[in-house]
């Protein structure tokens, strides 16, 4: 299964995707591998105490941590005896920041190299989780390349949603599924 | 408790309203610039919350109100951050005590939970 799941800052996306994964899982065989795409790339001390904060909240879901800052078509995920991992990625805005701003990114055309990177970790999975952003709602007009970064972003939300066998928005805790269903 | 969410001027208030004047209860409005007041004084997530869910057990059946503030790009300013992150966690809390939740659109208000 391919569940995207979105929402906003502080709505506990992380959470509810982390405990949805264990649970897609043991509900189809279980005990499988369990790999974490961390994609956030530690800048500064506020960066470094988020990422504290959700190893912290994973600590005994049994994930190996995974780090993938740019390049996730270039990702190969190990496969123990013939079976398929389950797969958290967390989180597309910042992995498609990274693609956007960083120097080693894919630039402003990142969009379909990011797709592309979904669809192979599709193919390597069991089950895929990837944990997004709503970042579409403030009604501030920002800056040329900040309004490009959130258009490439609901460009990829878009087409994710259409691959997706499942997509669900958090609010406050509670799951609500645009598409298909939450087991 | 029931808690009423949504975007800004999608009318939650009148939402809340029909809601408190259906269960006898009492609307308490704007949780979220509740939060923000008391973060601008100095005031802890910790406390903030604390202040906010006593200020909800006064009412025997608060109806509280929130604006949803977290959906847009990650703010430049240190106290936008927190404000918004502590205003998510608090409110993923009254969710989770709140028997029923509300999300209103275009001033359709749609249960999603409870």
């Amino acid at each position: 299964m391919f569940t995207v799941v979105t929402g906003g800052s502080g709505s506990g996306k992380s959470e509810f995707s982390e405990n949805y994964l264990l649970r897609l899982d043991e509900q189809t065989g279980g005990n499988r591998e369990r790999f974490y795409i961390a994609t956030m790339f530690p800048y500064d001390e506020e960066s470094h105490r988020r990422i504290a904060r959700h190893r912290a909240m994973r600590r005994d879901k049994g994930f190996q941590t995974l780090e993938c800052y740019t390049g996730l078509k270039d990702l190969e995920i190990p496969e123990r005896n013939g079976r398929k991992p389950a797969v958290l990625l967390e989180c597309m805005s910042n992995l498609a920041a990274n693609e956007y701003y960083r120097e080693e990114g894919a630039g402003p055309d990142c969009a379909g190299e990011i797709i592309e990177g979904i669809r192979r970790l599709r193919a390597q999975s069991a089950h895929l989780v990837v944990v997004t952003n709503e970042v579409f709602s403030d009604g501030i007009f920002y800056d040329r390349s900040v309004e490009d970064y959130i258009r490439v972003l609901g460009q990829i939300n878009r087409q994710m949603a259409a691959l997706c066998d499942t997509f669900a928005e958090v609010v406050y805790t509670i799951p609500v599924c645009h598409k298909g269903e939450l087991i | 408790m029931i808690l009423v969410i949504g975007g800004v001027c999608q009318g939650k208030t009148e939402a809340a309203e029909a809601l408190a004047a259906a269960c006898g209860g009492t609307v308490v409005d704007d949780i979220h610039l509740r939060i923000r007041e008391d973060l601008e004084k100095g005031l802890s997530r910790k406390e903030t919350e604390e202040r906010i869910l006593e200020l909800l057990s006064a009412e025997s059946e608060p109806v509280a109100v929130a604006a949803e503030i977290g959906c847009g790009i990650v703010p430049a300013d240190a106290f936008e951050r927190e404000y918004r992150e502590t205003a998510g966690r608090i409110l993923c809390t009254i969710a989770g005590k709140a028997s029923a939740v509300y999300r209103v659109m275009a001033g359709i208000s749609v249960k999603i939970k409870g």
